[in-house]
């Protein structure tokens, strides 16, 4: 009897030992994040995994956990996006409440985090101030949180409607997509008061400026009572100064509310049903033929050398990838990120 | 007397109240389980039941080659056999399937050991006679009908334990001539307030609360040969979903409500048996009260069983399965309909050898998947105190697409294929039984080749399901066993191991462990009984988990192991018991996950008492 209670000590020991002696890494940092890009991971909801990786295009290096390896700790749940204003990295994280600003000539060490934020997506800075987008509930109406960028102080919030998401500063206004109610708010810098609402297509997104300094917002598109979708993808082209819709561009799709402009201003990059298409913005219809395939598609930039970022996030359960294109739709290479990458910020 | 002849069948009155207490009986067929295949070796394992305050997740955590994925305290809890996922265990409920056809997995922590009279766990994929999912493992629930007869009239039981949990659970069983009926409800509440630490702070948990209730009713007449049973019950679970540790001030809630109503018919005579199930199950989930998902199951089972002679058994029968579902995120309502027919032979050749087979012909969506098994046993030595066979098994497996994968909006896609599977398993166990003490051994090895596994991926902006990933997965199951019985005192010590190397084999990353699949796991646990007491101490170690396909260290959640200790005291007025008893879980204070960043809880106590009229 004693020998079979000795083997089964010795397993259990056996086991314990082997799952213990393993060792773990310890990525580095880099010496600065001059002319770097930041991919942010979105983590799986509800697993507060999120992380930050950097990618340096000269030595082609990748730096993964940027934020764990500065703080120790953990980045939080969903980073879903991001933002740098001089040497200030804000990192948005949506399901933990909270925007964390980075210092980004030290080290990435923490300047102050804004707590009391519920749900935030995105967020911009104009000359002192930081503006956030917060859906707040599904249910209710979300706001614009105005934040003073040395303190980190919320100074003021602003009613927004359903679900807003994008932010954009444009003069002395910002719009702001609002996703659930397919309209874009148009906010005094000034007066810090909504002035206008410019009605748009189904799920509004992301927004960027152009060549001729129209902005442009992509409509994802909507979906019927069945829960199919709408098919009404659609770009909107908004002269700043009117608050006019100039035109918009049918897709005959949903499409991703995620988009990116070439640095001349002239090209408009999104994703439709596993491919990346280029818009002219001078064009009157979408275009038809593919920049490129991606599986799965869950972010894109483009750096100001016109190098386009595709950010792929496999099947959830792995780490991502991004893919790096020249203007002429050759791929350069490619990089491991963490997991689900669906921004991209360059420095 | 009594008390020793209890303990000698794994039944032991003492340990009614005891939380982590699950005794293990020998893999016999038991009379009126008849929903259970044919199997051989180690086949199916009865997991003893006592009048459980705790749900069915909590009685089956320890069992070798199960593990638990669970998303808190008291939270969603979902199963995984042999290195597979939730979606990869067939639950059977008087031989119905019983998973929700929504998600294609069952919430164990959904259902109460205070409704259970009778469990058992399969490995692999034998279960896949009856029907969808039984890739890793089957868990039956209520396959026998004729248990109720040693019930006392009235049982009352209560608990109180740390972070405001009370438990109440009460059994009424009445008997007359051929007639019987029982009622049983039960109510149970969790604030879940404990402290944690995280990233060097205390913290502790909020918005994780949950309250259940439930009732369930039987009725049972035999006349002649025939015995029938209706067996309803409903449940309520009103919770709030536990944020992770990041987010603690988020705050999603979910009421789940379930109704399950059988009506079994059994009717033997000689060497025939008839067993007919036909059944109605319906799932009701509203998430933050706005959305909600039901869905509604018809299901008729029906068994015939010939022993043409005392070493032939031959059965055959078939199953049809009817789900519809509905919620905002389908397309009005959807529908799916699952049928098969199925033979089996089981064959004694001789007094050392025994063969068993079984045939499966589903018939789904034009498509006709056929799954046969075929299981072998072998004694090799068989001595008065020495006994040692060896069984081998080879089964098909599949598990076809859910209602959710197939017709969520978006993203569902109708045309997914089942996923399928071969599993071989071959083992050795062996039996030393001297005077007082009892010593078993056993090991399996075993090897499942999946391919098809359904997964979600991105596709801009919404998430589609695609038959994705091909897995491999090969383990061993190991349990040692010594009881012994004096006339005053008894022992019962019980050790496992399970290995289980899940392994991607498609796409990048192959070769990697399959996110949250333990490589290692085990269990150990002691009961001593001595007069009136039962003292009891056991363990569960977890190994290390991993959140990704890449298998980085940093992306895992570190292994634990959680010790408890019980402590149970049986009075005796007349005929009545009472039981009192108390209970301290996670005795070393372990900081541990069970699912990354969602925190657990340190030592907590608890003290029951259980009334038997």
């Amino acid at each position: 009897m004693k020998r079979s209670l000795n083997q089964l000590l010795m397993i259990a020991l056996a086991f314990v030992w082997i799952s213990c002696s393993e060792e773990e890494n310890d990525p580095s940092m880099p010496k600065s994040f001059d002319g770097g890009v930041f991919v942010l991971n979105e983590g799986n909801f509800g697993s507060a995994n999120a992380s930050l990786s950097y990618f340096e295009p000269v030595s082609k290096k990748v730096y993964s956990a940027q934020y764990n390896n500065a703080s120790g700790q953990d980045l939080g749940d969903v980073l879903q996006s991001g933002h740098i204003n001089d040497n200030l990295l804000f990192l948005v994280v949506n399901n933990s409440n909270k925007v964390i600003a980075l210092d980004l000539d030290n080290q990435l060490s923490e300047k102050y985090i804004l707590s009391g934020v519920q749900q935030p997506r995105y967020l911009t800075t104009s000359g002192s101030k930081g503006y956030v987008t917060e859906t707040v509930s599904y249910a209710e109406k979300g706001k614009l949180s105005v934040f003073d960028l040395t303190s980190g102080e919320v100074t003021n919030t602003i009613a927004m409607d359903y679900q807003p998401e994008g932010v954009l500063k444009n003069g002395d206004q910002l719009f702001v997509s609002n996703n659930g109610s397919a309209n874009v708010f148009v906010v005094s810098l000034s007066t810090e008061e909504v002035t206008d609402t410019i009605s748009v297509g189904s799920s509004p997104g992301q927004m960027v400026v152009d060549q001729d300094g129209d902005i442009w917002i992509v409509c994802a598109g909507g979906y019927d009572q069945n829960w199919d979708p709408a098919n009404d993808g659609a770009f909107y082209e908004i002269d700043p100064t009117t608050l006019q819709v100039k035109k918009s561009i049918e897709l005959g799709a949903n499409i991703s509310g995620k988009i990116a402009i070439s640095p001349a201003g002239d090209e408009i990059y999104y994703h439709n049903s596993g491919s990346i298409y280029v818009l002219q913005v001078d064009a009157q219809s979408a275009p038809q033929t593919a920049f490129t395939s991606v599986t799965s598609f869950y972010g894109i930039g483009v750096s100001g050398d016109g190098t386009i970022y595709v950010a792929d996030a496999s099947d959830y359960v792995q780490n991502g990838s991004v893919y790096r294109y020249e203007t002429n739709g050759t791929l350069l290479d490619e990089f491991e990120t963490g997991l689900l990458p669906g921004g991209l910020i360059f420095n | 007397m009594r008390f020793v002849l209890l303990l000698t069948f794994g039944l032991g009155y003492g340990v009614l109240l005891a939380q982590t207490d699950t005794t293990y009986l020998d893999a016999v067929e038991v009379s009126g389980s008849w929903y259970r295949p044919f199997t051989t070796g180690t086949g199916v394992r009865s997991v003893q039941l006592a009048d459980e305050p705790q749900s069915l997740d909590g009685i089956l955590t320890g069992e070798p080659s199960i593990y638990f994925k669970t998303y808190g305290n008291g939270q969603l809890s979902s199963i995984a056999f042999r290195g597979t996922t939730a979606g990869h265990t067939a639950v059977l409920w008087h031989g119905i399937p019983s998973n929700y056809p929504t998600l294609g997995e069952m919430d164990f922590s959904q259902w109460p050991g205070w409704f259970l009279e009778d469990l058992a766990v399969q490995p692999g994929s034998g279960g896949a006679l009856y029907g969808s999912g039984a890739i890793g493992g089957t868990i039956l629930l209520d396959t026998d009908i004729s248990n109720t007869n040693e019930s006392s009239p009235l049982s009352v039981g209560l608990e109180l334990g740390s972070f405001g949990r009370q438990f109440t659970g009460i059994k009424t069983n009445y008997e007359e001539g051929n007639f019987y009926a029982s009622t049983n409800a039960y109510w149970d509440r969790l604030k879940n307030n404990f402290s944690f630490n995280y990233q060097g702070e205390k913290h502790v948990q909020t918005n994780a609360s949950n309250s259940n209730y439930g009732l369930q009713q039987k009725v049972g007449y035999k006349v002649r040969s025939h015995k029938f049973l209706l067996d309803g019950m409903y449940t309520f679970n009103d919770r709030e979903i536990q944020p992770n540790k990041s987010s603690l001030s988020t705050r999603n809630t979910i009421e789940t409500e379930n109704a399950r109503i059988a009506l079994v018919h059994n009717s033997h005579r000689k060497s025939e048996c008839w067993n007919n199930t036909v059944s109605y199950l319906s799932n009701s989930t509203l998430f933050n009260d706005s959305l909600r998902t039901t869905s509604r199951q018809l299901s008729a089972l029906s068994i015939y069983s010939w022993g043409l002679s005392d070493d032939i058994e031959v059965r055959a029968g078939g199953n049809l399965n009817y789900f519809e579902a509905h919620s905002s995120n389908y397309a009005g309502e959807v529908h799916d309909v699952q049928g098969a027919f199925f033979t089996s032979l089981n064959t004694r050749w001789s007094t050392f050898w025994e063969t068993s087979l079984n045939l499966r012909q589903s018939i789904y969506k034009g498509r006709i998947p056929f799954t046969p098994s075929l299981g072998n046993e072998i004694q090799l030595i068989v001595k008065e105190h020495f006994q040692l066979k060896t069984y081998q098994s080879a089964s098909y497996g599949f598990r076809y697409p859910t209602l959710n994968q197939l017709y969520w909006r978006p993203g569902g896609k109708p045309d997914l294929r089942s996923e399928t599977s071969i599993s071989l398993d071959a083992g050795l166990a062996a039996e030393w039984d001297y005077s007082s003490s009892k010593l078993t051994a056993s090991a399996t090895g075993f090897g499942i080749w999946s391919e098809d596994w359904i997964y979600w991926v991105p596709l801009g902006g919404i998430s589609t399901p695609q038959n994705l990933r091909d897995v491999r997965v090969r383990g061993l199951e190991s349990q040692v066993a010594w009881t012994y019985k004096g006339l005053m005192v008894n022992h019962r010590l019980i050790g496992s191991y399970s290995l289980n190397e899940s392994q991607n084999r498609s796409g990048t990353n192959v070769g990697n462990q399959l996110i949250y699949v333990p490589l290692h796991s085990g269990s150990v646990s002691y009961q001593l009984a001595v007069a009136h007491w039962i003292f009891g101490a056991d363990g569960v170690y977890t190994g290390r988990r991993f959140t990704t396909l890449n298998n980085e260290m940093r992306d895992s959640v570190e292994p634990f192991a959680v010790f408890n200790l019980i402590l149970n005291y049986e009075i005796e007025l007349g005929e009545h018991q009472i039981t009192l008893g108390t209970q301290v879980k996670n005795v070393l204070n372990e900081d541990y996950e069970n699912y990354n960043n969602l925190a657990m809880p340190g030592r907590n106590y608890s003290i029951n008492v259980l009334f038997k009229l």
